[in-house]
């Protein structure tokens, strides 16, 4: 116990002995949260107050010729589409499918799936999803509001023939389609479940979520798989092997880097979240305990690959780029710097190999999807598993290591 | 008592290379200074590496303080102490640090590890420098301080892996002396050594290395004696390159068992310094060199080694 204590005590003294350990601990992540934040806001966070001069086309083809979708279609122009009734949808352009029973659906409060054909390398691909998403998210919710309305209305006898209650409905609709010029909250938006978009059933995050929990997944990678780096110094430098022959055992030794490491991320990750919590307003605090979960188990994984990385790396410097190119390489390519969900299918499937890929779909779904404990408990295993696979091969060539 | 016990011991680093360890055996006596004394390569690292459970032998055993390195490493690692050739030290963190550290590695603690480091840093000559960082400080210092982490605790077996390699005189000197103290207050010390003065200064025996083997070992008197009641001839040559040609000339000489040559001076082994000289002067003649200085001397560690080698210690 007290030689554990000694070693991560003594890993952090190693990491900031210099300032610029904690500039790159410290200052650069947090600026990088706030530069990043506000360059994806440009894309992802549209903004009604300041219209685009141009709009994008969107085609779209309906098989329902109900009231939902008109009003559907007159919510466009606000999030700067263009939309173009079509009877066949053009190639290599947006389109939207809308099925028959759209309007019914919604009415009901059903599940509806359109599909959004999206273009993967345009760049405005993002910014239809996501109007597509905010529009049906209005016409669900004020249909809802309207069909409320429907029923007061039936009940004190303001309306009694079908095609009275039909009128009242439009207006109601139109009333509060109106009046709700600004899209509701992201949170209110998936009250009203009624819609969905086959190409990813899921809300996403907004630029600041998307940057507070992408470069901390980026920036404690460099910390966490700095292990490598820190392992093959201390053997190079003779450090281990001094180790090795004090009166602790090889396990201890390893466990002892392992959690000085992990220490030093978890430290890391705390002032990260608290960051993005009171400087860029991020809301972490909605399910603590799963964040801190989810951060426990994608920090364990990440240190475990960097010690498995230590028993393969030879030199420093190789360990140093090998660090840096793979926090890097896996934050970029597990949607840390922007969302898989503008990425193609089978990327998405690929990447999951990362387990940065599932610290980033587990901190998306408690930010953006209301997620909460119970519902990431299964990323958490999985993250659990990856740190399985690296810590027993890395222990296994360590304890070989002469 | 053999505190230490040396039997067999092999060890191959790879599976078809040579033995870089070669069939050692030996014992270390609880409170004796034994010197391994070889020269580069010879196999004293990899020997110090087995028993202090960094290694695991490709044959043989050692024992130490009863308790076999393989089956209970730990129990070993609680009797020694190991300064490593290579200095392993934090060189971004302080002397005091770096004790601090090793010293709860080693399970000390309170104020007993506080009185630890401020008796190390004292013994070492380091107390002013207790707070710099080990990379300011010279050679010197950081093989002190390097020398200090191996003790701290007063470990029974200490063990000094070439402790003066590149320093100056001063803290060599000081390491010296350190060490013959710390014996006669009960260490018991394994060191070693490419310097013969080194290891004809400290030990009560020496085990001598080359190649991998132990190829002699005992007391200084039982090792010069090996030799018999030879001389040792050094001259000096003006040309620092006819020193080969000269050594190869006396070769086979009557009365000359062993000739050897290096840095422009050629080392003979022979019956009667006095005998010989003429014909080494004669020889020296007809190669076209000429001799500075002549220096008679009685057989020492470097005699043996190469009555026993035919090379030189330090070629
Ligand atoms: N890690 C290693 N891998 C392979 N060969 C080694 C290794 N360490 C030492 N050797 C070889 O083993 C032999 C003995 O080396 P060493 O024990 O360091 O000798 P010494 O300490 O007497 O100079 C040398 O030939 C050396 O090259
Ligand atoms: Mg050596």
């Amino acid at each position: 116990m007290q030689r554990l204590r000694a070693m991560i005590r003594n890993e952090f003294l190693l990491e900031f002995t210099s300032p610029i350990s904690l500039f790159f601990f410290l200052v650069l992540p947090l600026l990088f949260t706030a530069a990043v934040g506000a360059g994806l806001g440009g894309m992802m966070d549209q903004d009604a107050d300041t219209p685009q001069e141009v709009r994008i086309p969107l085609y779209v083809q309906t098989q329902d010729q109900g009231s939902l979708v008109e009003a559907l279609l007159a919510v466009f122009p606000e999030a700067n589409l263009q939309p173009e009734l079509v009877e066949v949808l053009p190639e290599e352009q947006f389109g939207l499918e809308i099925p028959a029973y759209f309007s019914a659906a919604l009415l009901n409060g059903d599940m509806v799936t359109l599909t959004l054909h999206t273009l993967p390398d345009n760049s405005s691909s993002f910014a239809v999803e996501q109007a597509v998403r905010a529009a049906q998210g209005r016409v669900g919710g004020a249909a809802l509001v309207a069909k409320m309305g429907l029923e007061q209305a039936r009940q004190a006898g303001v309306v009694s023939t079908p095609e009275e209650e039909l009128q009242f409905f439009r207006e109601v609709l139109n009333e509060v389609l109106a009046t709700a010029q600004q899209p509701p909250a992201t949170a209110q938006v998936r009250w009203a479940e009624g819609a969905t978009i086959t190409d990813d059933a899921n809300a996403m995050a907004t630029s600041a979520e998307q940057a507070s929990a992408g470069q901390l997944v980026t920036w404690v990678q460099i910390t966490l798989l700095g292990a490598a780096e820190v392992l093959v110094s201390e053997r190079l430098g003779g450090t281990l092997r001094r180790m090795l022959v004090t009166p602790a055992s090889r396990f201890v030794v390893l466990l002892g880097k392992l959690l000085g490491r992990l220490a030093l991320g978890l430290l890391q990750m705390t002032i990260l979240l608290v960051g993005g919590a009171l400087l860029f307003g991020v809301n972490w605090g909605r399910h603590p305990l799963a964040v801190a979960l989810v951060s426990l188990a994608f920090a364990i994984a990440t240190v475990s690959l960097g010690i498995l990385l230590a028993t393969v790396v030879k030199t420093r410097g190789q360990a140093g780029s090998i660090v840096v190119g793979l926090s890097m390489g896996m934050a970029a390519l597990g949607g840390a710097w922007y969302p898989l969900e503008i990425t193609p299918p089978l990327y998405r499937q690929v990447v999951q190999i990362l387990p940065s890929t599932w610290a980033m779909r587990a901190y998306t779904d408690l930010l953006a999807r209301g997620a909460n404990l119970v519902q990431v408990l299964p990323y958490v295993g999985i993250l659990l598993g990856f740190a399985l696979v690296f810590l027993t091969v890395g222990v296994w060539r360590f304890q070989r290591y002469e | 008592m053999a505190l230490v016990e040396v039997n067999n011991l092999v060890k191959r680093y790879t599976s078809a290379g040579p033995n870089a360890v070669d069939a050692v055996s030996f014992e270390i006596h609880a409170g004796e200074v034994f010197s391994l004394l070889g020269p580069n390569g010879a196999g004293k690292t990899t020997t110090i590496s087995m028993i202090s459970t960094l290694l695991t032998p490709t044959a043989g055993n050692v024992v130490v303080d009863g308790h076999d390195v393989q089956r209970e490493p730990m129990a070993v690692r609680e009797v020694i102490g190991v300064a490593p050739q290579d200095l392993a030290l934090y060189h971004d963190l302080s002397a005091e640090e770096n004790l601090r550290f090793w010293g709860e590695m080693r399970g000390l603690g309170g104020a007993e590890l506080k009185r630890e480091i401020a008796e190390k840093l004292a013994l070492m000559d380091l107390s002013d420098r207790a707070k710099a960082r080990v990379k300011t400080f010279s050679g010197g210092m950081k093989r002190r301080l390097n020398l200090a982490v191996g003790l701290l605790g007063n470990p029974r077996l200490v063990m000094l892996d070439e402790p003066t390699v590149a320093i100056d005189p001063q803290s060599r000197r000081y390491i010296l002396d350190y060490v013959k103290r710390m014996n006669a207050d009960g260490a018991t010390v394994l060191y070693t050594t490419h310097y013969m003065e080194e290891a004809q200064e400290l030990s009560h025996r020496i085990g001598i290395m080359d190649q991998g083997r132990l190829i002699a070992l005992g007391t200084l008197e039982e090792l010069t004696r090996q030799v018999g009641e030879h001389e040792t001839l050094v001259l000096k040559l003006h040309q620092e390159g006819g020193g080969a040609a000269l050594a190869e000339a006396l070769t086979g000489c009557e009365d000359v068992f062993e000739a050897s040559a290096s840095n422009g001076e050629v080392t003979l082994n022979v019956d009667s310094a006095q005998a010989a000289l003429p014909l080494a002067l004669a020889k020296a003649g007809d190669l076209g060199l000429s001799i500075r200085t002549v220096d008679i001397r009685e057989p020492n560690l470097e005699t043996v080694f190469l009555h026993l080698t035919g090379r030189a210690l330090r070629d």
